[in-house]
């Protein structure tokens, strides 16, 4: 087990210093001087000149590499070209809308999409399992951005239960920051409850196949029994796998949901830096994308030597 | 006890079984023989009420006075487990991997309510004891890919037998493992069957073990019954056309020629294979592993030679060497003279060794015709289109299969018809040498028989040398010339094979061949 977890933290580190230096280098390469654009067309080259020294720009390139890595393992992540202020304030302030949001989304993705599948499966074939597949089909084939429109169309105009969009902020209160999130949050679950649904519901099937379970039959189990203790956690094994896909997914994707809802999070923040060429605060802002996907990654591999005892021995 | 009167079962348009009778008293031992496909095993689910849910029912089998074709699931639920057990084929899949051991085995009894956590823990450990997995050794907490098969079978016998039932059902329940293995597993059962007073239904198509335990047997063929009565007296009488032909194709000894014994065509010279040991920890390894330790041997033109020892023994390594696939640590291995180095053997070199495995379905891509899968091998030996297609054809021909069937899929054809194509494979491109790996072990009795002559036919056609790995005494017996005894890693005994067979000079050997089951001589077979 140790030696499982050591080889996946050092993958984990890994994987970490190699998308640090493409993030930069992909910003180097890309067209666009930063402080000619913040100093607008007219701007003087000597002013431009003394921009590019007090941002740093003119030093060389493993320096400034340096420089941006070690910042970053300190907490800075550099001040922000348009807003002037650092961008490690810029960025936990949206965190607190878009960390909750992801973390809601996936709750109802799971909350939804894990039942939806288990009883799809053990309604093989009847009606209640076409329903579920030909509801899913639907889900996956929706964009999510059309999707939030007709909530709010349906949830916010016509019955008026929610707003629909903007953030109160956490000061207003836990329930009214959570509600204003629910909209945004059920659009952005709703595909991936689909998918995982239906990823749920094949997996369970295929285990319902195995030996086992005829076993746990003539061992005296009913057939839902045998389902929960013997099938379930054998089928949630690739579940897992599609569940933390879905995350970087989500945690990434929710720019086009941020904007339908008018919710100032990561994704109408980076959105907003790439507009206006405020490179800094794309790098870190892509950096720290990066960091919760392998983060992620590694506790998904961490969740498969909880639940599979075959992968605990394995270096 | 259990009464089956006129059970038929039916999926789709397809009767699976007709008119089943039979009845199993208290503490006997009932065995059912036959070939795969005649009902055996859906008899014994039938009788579980575990059969596929598309099938449908009818007459009776009734279990102390219910019939259980009637009873509601929730009693069915209340039946199984505990007052039947079932045991069956592959312990290698029968258990959940995520669960351990003494779970599973305590299952039995929380699931019928007859203990608490701390009770059937104990009853847990009791019992696999009682199947000789002592908890000092085998502790309750190992998980089942922790086991060997045999160990495995014995976890599943003892969650079988957990609530000490008053029927066992056991279909198959050595097939999937070695001689030694299954000769522990059926006196295991034997022993079961009498401390216990516990009826016995084994299932299984080998005629041997079905003589050396059941008190009576029920052939089985085609979804029926053929005859039914007191074991030793139905087979020695052999009243039915059909027992008869089952006894005469387990028995049959393919008409072949002793080999001349002309120039080794195959020739290892003190090979050995070592593994490095397990990782365990941060920095630490187990002790190598050797899995092939000094194994020499030769097989001559035309000659048939057998490999025999318990699984793990090596075989599959030497196998795995003698074709290039496996980088040797000393030795080395000659074919026709040549040296055959791992990752450096030419084209024309391996054209001259093929392989027929033991799942010969396993071994073809679903997707492709037979023509084009028996034609794979050319791609060692470019040859003109034109020129693959007859000798595509002539294969076919040579394995009793008409030219015409290389346009079908292999899904359309039998397990036997397979078989012939794997070895239809293996001849097209003429090798000297065929290495069978398991490749009649998979095989129904008659098939068995059929693919048997037609190696021995194609071996004096073509003057093939083949290589025999079996754990199966009986099919070396009937086509090698010598056999080689394998055990960890090392071939202890090597020499004719009657002669070894019949006096051999090693207790390893001794013990193989006394692990075989066999019909009493007395029966007359």
């Amino acid at each position: 087990m140790l030696c499982y977890l050591l080889s996946r933290l050092i993958s984990l580190v890994l994987s970490l210093a190699v998308a640090s230096l493409v993030i930069f280098a992909m910003l180097e390469i890309i067209p666009g001087d930063p402080a000619a654009v913040m100093l607008g067309l007219n701007a003087e080259p000597e002013a431009v000149a003394a921009l590019r020294t007090e941002l740093g720009l003119d030093l060389p390139l493993a320096q400034r590499y340096a420089a941006w890595v070690g910042g970053m393992l300190q907490g800075d992540f550099g001040t922000s070209y348009t807003y002037r202020v650092p961008v490690a304030d810029l960025i936990s302030a949206r965190l607190g809308v878009s960390l909750p949001l992801t973390l809601y989304a996936i709750f109802l993705s799971t909350a939804l999409a894990i039942p939806l599948g288990v009883w799809a499966a053990s309604r093989h074939g009847r009606p209640a399992d076409l329903a579920i597949m030909g509801v899913t089909q639907l889900g996956i084939a929706v964009p999510n951005f059309w999707f939030a429109m007709i909530l709010v169309l349906i949830f916010a105009i016509r019955l008026g239960w929610f707003a629909s969009g903007g953030f109160p902020g956490w000061d207003a209160g836990l329930f009214a920051g959570l509600k204003a999130l629910t909209l945004p949050a059920l659009a952005l679950a709703l595909l991936q409850a689909s998918i995982l649904a239906r990823v749920m519901r094949s997996s369970l099937l295929e285990t319902l196949h195995r030996d086992y379970i005829r076993t746990a039959r003539a061992k005296g189990l009913s057939r839902s029994r045998a389902i929960l203790h013997h099938a379930f956690r054998n089928a949630l094994i690739p579940v897992m796998t599609i569940l933390g896909m879905q995350v970087s997914v989500l945690i990434a994707g929710a720019i086009v949901v941020e904007n339908v809802f008018f919710l100032p999070g990561l994704g109408r923040l980076i959105f907003q830096a790439v507009t206006q060429r405020d490179l800094i605060v794309v790098e870190a802002v892509v950096m720290l994308l990066v960091f919760a996907v392998v983060v992620v990654n590694f506790l998904v591999d961490l969740a498969y030597a909880v639940v599979d005892p075959r992968l605990r021995r394995r270096a | 006890m259990l009464k089956v009167e006129g059970l038929s079962m039916q999926i789709g348009d397809a009767r699976i079984l007709n008119d089943v009778s039979f009845q199993i008293a208290p503490g006997e031992v009932f065995g059912v023989v036959g070939e795969s496909g005649s009902g055996k095993s859906m008899t014994a689910l039938s009788v579980m009420r575990l059969e596929p849910r598309a099938a449908r029912l009818s007459g009776r089998v009734e279990f102390e006075g219910r019939d259980l074709l009637t009873e509601p699931e929730r009693r069915l639920n209340a039946m199984r487990g505990r007052d039947v057990g079932m045991i069956f084929q592959e312990p290698m899949t029968a258990l959940n991997p995520l669960k351990t051991i003494g779970d599973q085995v305590a299952e039995t009894l929380l699931v019928h309510g007859a203990a608490d956590r701390a009770g059937a823990r104990a009853a847990a450990e009791e019992r696999l004891a009682r199947v000789g997995l002592d908890p000092a050794r085998v502790p309750l907490s190992r998980y089942p890919h922790e086991l060997s098969g045999g160990q495995r079978q014995r976890v599943c016998i003892a969650a079988a037998v957990a609530l000490r039932p008053k029927l066992l059902i056991a279909d198959e329940p050595t097939t999937a493992l070695d001689v030694t293995t299954q000769a522990q597993i059926l006196d295991l059962l034997k022993d079961l069957v009498e401390d216990e007073g516990m009826a016995l239904m084994l299932i299984t198509h080998d005629l041997a073990v079905v003589a050396g335990t059941a008190d009576r047997v029920a052939v089985m063929r085609g979804g029926a019954v053929m005859e039914q009565g007191p074991t030793e007296a139905l087979f020695r009488a052999r009243a039915h056309p059909y027992t008869a032909k089952l006894f005469a194709d387990s028995r049959h000894v393919p008409d072949r020629d002793a080999a001349s014994g002309g120039a080794p065509v195959l020739d290892v010279r003190d090979a050995v294979r070592i593994y490095p040991g397990r990782r365990g920890g941060l920095f630490g390894r187990s002790e190598p592993v050797r899995a092939v330790d000094g194994v020499s041997l030769t097989v001559a033109a035309g000659e048939s030679v057998g490999l025999v020892g318990e699984s793990g023994c090596g075989k599959s390594t030497l196998t795995r060497a003698i074709l290039g696939l496996e980088p040797l640590q000393g030795g080395a291995v000659h074919l026709d003279g040549q040296p055959v180095v791992a990752g450096r053997v030419p084209s024309d070199l391996r054209r001259r060794m093929q392989l027929v495995f033991q799942d010969p379905y396993g071994s073809f891509d679903p997707r492709q015709k037979v023509s084009r899968l028996v034609a794979e091998p050319f791609h060692l030996e470019p040859v003109s289109s034109e020129e693959r297609r007859t000798r595509v054809a002539e294969a076919l021909d040579a394995v009793g299969l008409k030219p015409e069937d290389g346009n079908r899929y292999i899904h359309e054809f039998s397990g036997g018809q397979r078989q012939r194509i794997a070895i239809a494979r293996a001849i097209v491109i003429r090798p000297s040498l065929v290495i069978l790996d398991e490749a009649v072990s998979a095989l129904d009795v008659s098939i068995r028989a059929q693919i048997l002559d037609l190696l021995a036919d194609l071996q004096r056609r073509f003057g093939l040398s083949y290589l025999f790995i079996s754990h199966d005494l009986s099919v070396v017996r009937a086509i090698t010339d010598r056999v080689l005894v394998m055990k960890a890693g090392q071939i202890v005994e090597a020499g004719e094979t009657e002669h070894v067979l019949h006096a051999p000079a090693q207790d390893y050997t001794r013990k193989l061949v006394a692990a075989v089951p066999t019909l009493p001589e007395a029966w007359g077979v």
